[in-house]
């Protein structure tokens, strides 16, 4: 074996798993000591309008001119330095995979969070992402999933399927920073929940404010959302970094700082597989036709009743069988929903967070909005936040329940059909009965 | 020296070079940090970019040879046999050209190869997985990973000459 041949199966290796260099030009300028700025250098002035003629009043006048063309251009350059170059989608890169790392200081101790972009969803013919949250303490660990798209709107978060992922009731969609970013640009947005309904008023403070976090120095929008919930003046503060994203956000309740998360650090993920998907043979062997389907699947079988896509899972159906594909690199693998191998190495392979110990029900919690429906965990429990559909152990009943409720569901246990009721409350099955 | 303009000339470079040896993703993160750092502390002499990418390979190896690992054939870390290889199979400073290359030959195998190389090599599966993936007995397995390796080696020796 020669180092030719080593050299193709790494290169080999590398291209199925489509890794890429990362930029790692900051880290070893702050390694070195040596960190510049974040923003990028200033466009070059232009070059000096030419000055005909020795006359000196015309010279003086090619001068003036030129001043005041330099002076344009640095004015043009600070309004729009926010969105040049990059372009909106810089304002919050999420690429499969990218990570922000917060540490969080408060009144009531510190702990830190990390957001992942898992995966992604097309809705209204505009890409999504799904931002996984999740947070860790001594004694305790959650996640939430949001719904966030960057685009020519700037960051917009579609609450409707944050409604469905994490069961709001109320469901509402918002910007969350404007593009082009500009300095005093004022909108609203409305964030609803169960027991929520807050109105925000946003304002860019700045476009183009130096933000100091543990992960760098940033120049940032400074945006500040304000609302009032009773008696309590909330005030939310957010620096977003271009190729970046949120790299601080503060709050304070009635003028007292409740919470002050800080980037600790930033991971870029990696670039979107291949839209191209190579079929596994169970597929391959019928025939196919294009439905016009998003870039994930070119093709679906012919004769198939229905197909449905969402983020990185494909589910069809052929007659009354459904059958789950699930997305990985640039190949469908048969999933299992109901085998915690499949989850766990769903887990493993989406690098989501570090699971906490009910990871089952916590990324089970984070596809439900995808399936529309989800098979629970075993031992009767249901995932944390509903709507979902339960499942106990043995018993082929299905019902779909929220978090509070009383369901009854028949179906078999082995051969014999029977009743059952369960009360479900705050998301946990409290009481079984049988018939 | 150490400058953001000469480490994103040679970053991608020094990273290839340590995945084409066998690095993992993390490790060649942290090794071309290293290898950048010690640039710093003791720059090579010539300033000419071959020259400091030649330094940064050279760098890069001996940071890697520190890591203890073994390479993916066991082969023993000879810099000269290691830069006779980079250099005639390889070429371009970055290996971007080399990976380019490869992403049009594998586009040119057949599907069954591609999935082949996919389950071996993107989903780090045994040839008992290729197999069963391909519903192959496990010597076809082995014939037709051996096969399309065969392809894609002439294709990009093909891409060479022709460059």
């Amino acid at each position: 074996m020669s180092w030719a041949n080593e050299f193709l199966t790494n290169a080999i290796e590398e291209h199925c798993q489509n890794s890429s260099p990362p930029d790692l030009t900051h880290v070893i300028m702050q390694r070195a000591g040596m960190a510049p700025e974040h923003e990028s250098s200033p466009p070059p002035c232009p070059p000096p309008l030419s000055v005909c003629g020795s006359n000196v009043r015309t010279r003086l006048a090619g001068a003036a001119i030129v001043l005041i063309a330099a002076a344009v251009v640095v004015g043009v350059w600070q309004t729009s330095r926010a969105d040049e170059g990059q372009g909106p989608q810089a304002w919050l890169p999420m690429q499969r995979g990218a990570t922000w790392h917060y540490q969080v200081t408060g009144p009531d101790g510190e702990w830190t969070y990390t957001e992942s972009a898992s995966g992604s969803v097309r809705r209204d013919n505009r890409e999504y992402h799904l931002l996984v949250t999740h947070r860790a303490s001594a004694d305790h660990s959650d996640s939430r999933t949001r719904l966030l798209a960057c685009d020519e709107r700037g960051i917009w978060q579609d609450q409707a399927w944050e409604h469905a992922l994490n069961g709001y009731t109320q469901p509402y969609s918002c910007s969350l920073l404007p593009t082009p970013v500009r300095t005093d640009a004022t909108w609203h947005w409305r964030y609803g929940g169960q027991e929520l309904d807050l109105q925000f008023e946003a304002k860019v403070i700045a476009a183009n404010e130096p933000c100091t976090v543990p992960a760098g120095t940033y120049r940032a929008a400074h945006v500040r959302a304000t609302t009032t919930r009773g008696d309590t003046a909330l005030v939310e503060d957010m620096w977003y970094a271009r190729g970046v994203g949120l790299v601080r956000k503060t709050t304070t309740r009635n003028g007292k700082p409740t919470a002050d998360a800080k980037l600790t650090r930033h991971d870029k993920g990696r670039p979107r597989w291949q839209p191209q998907l190579m079929l596994p043979e169970q597929l391959a062997k019928s025939e196919f036709h294009n439905l016009g389907m998003p870039d994930e699947v070119r093709v679906v079988p012919l004769g198939v009743e229905s197909l449905h896509i969402d983020s990185h899972f494909l589910r069809v159906r052929y007659g009354t069988e459904w059958q789950l594909w699930r997305m990985t690199r640039q190949r469908l693998v048969a999933f299992d929903p109901s085998s915690m191998d499949a989850w766990n190495a769903l887990v493993a392979e989406e690098k989501l967070f570090t699971p906490p110990k009910d990871q089952h029900t916590t990324v089970a919690t984070h596809l439900s909005g995808i399936f529309g429906r989800l098979d629970a965990a075993n031992q009767g429990q249901t995932v944390s936040r509903g709507p979902a559909l339960i499942q106990f152990t043995g018993f082929d009943g299905q019902a779909t329940v929220k978090q509070d409720s009383v369901v009854t569901i028949a179906g078999k246990e082995k051969s014999e059909m029977i009743t059952i009721h369960a009360e479900i409350k705050h998301g946990k099955v409290v009481s079984i009965g049988r018939r | 020296m150490l400058t953001p303009e000469l480490i994103r000339r040679h970053q991608a470079g020094v990273w290839r070079y340590l995945r084409l040896l066998g690095c993992d993703e993390a490790s060649a993160d942290d090794l071309t940090q290293d290898a950048f750092l010690a640039l710093l502390r003791q720059p090579p002499a010539s300033a000419e970019p071959a020259a400091i990418a030649r330094w940064l390979r050279t760098t890069a190896l001996r940071l890697f040879r520190n890591l203890g690992k073994r390479t993916r054939n066991n082969l023993p870390l000879d810099e000269a046999a290691i830069e006779a290889a980079w250099s005639t199979h390889v070429q371009s400073s970055n290996a971007d050209e080399v990976m380019d290359d490869l992403d049009t030959c594998m586009q040119g195998l057949p599907s069954r190869m591609q999935s082949a190389l996919m389950v071996r090599y993107g989903d780090g599966g045994s040839r008992h997985a290729v197999a069963a993936t391909l519903g192959l007995q496990d010597d076809g397995a082995k014939t037709l990973l051996r096969r399309a390796r065969e392809r894609l080696s002439h294709c990009l020796q093909h891409k060479r000459d022709n460059r």
